[in-house]
């Protein structure tokens, strides 16, 4: 019958030892208080790293220089546009996919005027009542 | 009572030693020249669209005995070539010789270009065309889909919130439903101690190294142990495949890539903080997510030692959907061991393929 080969001896010392240590160390990681200290560590490098950054931010725009910062936001910015962009077309084409009867009972009903409405202004009474006075045409 | 070596067993002792220390050399050499970069990658195929940095790929069946092509994707943060890794470990080939033509979408590796990409990008711009490019592609209106980890959760994103798709039966692998139950570690986040823009860099997104690190701090001695796995597999006979499928597995498992900050937010505020999928709270855009909504055969696969994604996370999806509809296996493996090793050869891959024949059509040829 065939089957794996034996371990050598080594590998079978070293596979303990790593679970004998790997295992504890699993056991102290696996735990909310290791989350907490490295979201902590986290914030602390962040915190850091924005201090660093935004000194040499301030440094440079002392002088009207722009800073890798501004770059990024400038690059972020159009990300965003480019994002708005994709969502725009996603909706546009969602839009032209629906069936036309759909699309037929969404449009907004026409007004039915009704006899006693008022007529609405024509254009040329407001053109009336700002010409001159005397009634030359203005230019 | 102490044995005592003889000379002959010595000298065969020695002669041992020597041959083991020249093929440890000669493996050694190779495996520095191994191209470890994307896995090996056996099973042929084609690029049949790309978009931006997202890549859609056709591997076709030699004997394609269904019209459903299936398509596949992973997550934002995994490497996709993990699906095909090895020759004879290939998930991919492994569903083309079940008879599926299988499509590959893959998210890209994102950078600066892509920090604002939000979760909608993905489930209503790439996710609805790369489905419309397999169905011309196929001929075929019906697409299986199989998703994984935080794939799945692009893949219900997408079919709880609006219907008439052309999925028409869904693997969902290692699914988060339920973020109460997620590891403790993803606790800080949760409860708001640890905000996103924490871990998001100034170009906008979750640094690679960064998902990397906090997915192998919880074993810390896997370094090592890879380390003492490599001077073993270097004792290996070539023939037999074992040092070349540590380089490429050790090489996957240390691959990540960029999470784009603007869907990392809205991935811990939607589903870690909010459980979006469990409070019906989540949306896509300005659609509801629903999962009662899905109305196609789902497969829920779960690793029953998964400990990225416990198993308590993905059941509640039964409670959502209708029981003529769901189906579940609860497999003996880890998170990487639904789509990678023995396990995935033996068992979750035989069952996604019966599943995904069931709910598939046969071809012309096969019916004639």
């Amino acid at each position: 019958m065939t089957g794996k080969p034996d371990k050598p001896i080594w590998r079978k010392t070293f596979d303990k030892a790593e679970r004998a240590v790997g295992g504890r160390l699993e056991e102290m990681i696996d735990t909310r208080q290791f989350a907490d200290a490295m979201s902590m560590t986290a914030r602390v490098q962040k915190g850091v790293v924005n201090q660093v950054y935004g000194t040499v931010h301030r440094t440079l725009h002392l002088f009207g220089l722009s800073s890798l910062k501004d770059t990024r936001a400038i690059a972020r910015q159009l990300n965003r546009l480019e994002a708005q962009l994709r969502d725009v077309s996603a909706q546009l084409e969602a839009l032209e996919e629906q069936p036309l009867a759909t699309r037929a009972a969404q449009k907004k009903p026409t007004r039915v005027r009704a006899a006693s409405a008022q007529p609405r202004q024509p254009v040329q009474k407001l053109v009336e009542r700002t010409s001159k006075p005397d009634g030359e045409e203005e230019g | 009572m102490a044995h005592t070596l003889s000379p002959g067993e010595i000298i065969a002792g020695i002669k041992r030693e020597i041959e083991t220390a020249t093929l440890r050399a000669r493996n050694g050499i190779q495996y520095l020249t191994l191209d470890k970069s994307e896995g090996l990658q056996p099973t042929p195929r084609t690029l049949v669209a790309n978009r931006d940095k997202v890549t859609l790929w056709r591997y076709a069946s030699a004997h394609k005995r269904y019209d459903e092509p299936v398509l596949v994707f992973l997550g934002l943060v995994s490497r996709s070539y993990v699906l095909d890794l090895l020759p004879g470990k290939s998930y991919i080939n492994s569903l083309c010789a079940a008879g599926f033509d299988v499509y590959l979408l893959d998210w890209g590796q994102p950078d600066a270009a892509e920090s604002e990409n939000t979760l909608e990008t993905y489930v209503d711009f790439y996710l609805p065309r790369a489905l419309k490019i397999v169905q011309r592609e196929s001929g075929c209106r019906d697409v299986n889909v199989i998703g994984y980890c935080f794939g799945a959760i692009l893949a219900l994103m997408y079919e709880a919130s609006r219907g008439n798709t052309p999925i028409s039966s869904l693997v969902l692998m290692a699914a988060p439903v339920d973020f109460r139950h997620m590891h403790v570690h993803t606790g800080p986040l949760r409860d708001g101690m640890l905000d996103p823009d924490d871990v998001i860099n100034d170009e906008g997104f979750v640094p690679a190294d960064v998902v990397r690190r906090s997915l192998s701090v919880r074993s810390p001695t896997y370094e090592i142990a890879q380390y003492v796995n490599l001077w073993d597999k270097l004792a290996s006979k070539s023939e037999s495949g074992a040092l070349e499928a540590h380089a490429m597995m050790s090489n996957w498992v240390r691959d990540h890539v960029n999470f784009p900050g603007a869907a990392f937010r809205q991935f811990v505020t939607m589903f870690l903080q909010g459980n979006g999928f469990i409070n019906g709270t989540a949306r896509a855009g300005n659609k509801k997510i629903d999962l009662s909504r899905i109305q196609v055969p789902v497969l829920s696969v779960i690793a029953d030692r998964d400990d990225l994604i416990p198993p308590k996370v993905s059941y509640p999806l039964r409670d959502f959907i209708s029981a003529d509809l769901y189906e579940e296996v609860v497999l003996k493996a880890g998170h990487v061991g639904l789509v990678l090793g023995g396990t995935a050869q033996r068992v979750t891959l035989p069952a996604i393929a019966e599943f995904l024949e069931r709910n598939s059509t046969l071809t012309a040829e096969e019916t004639a």
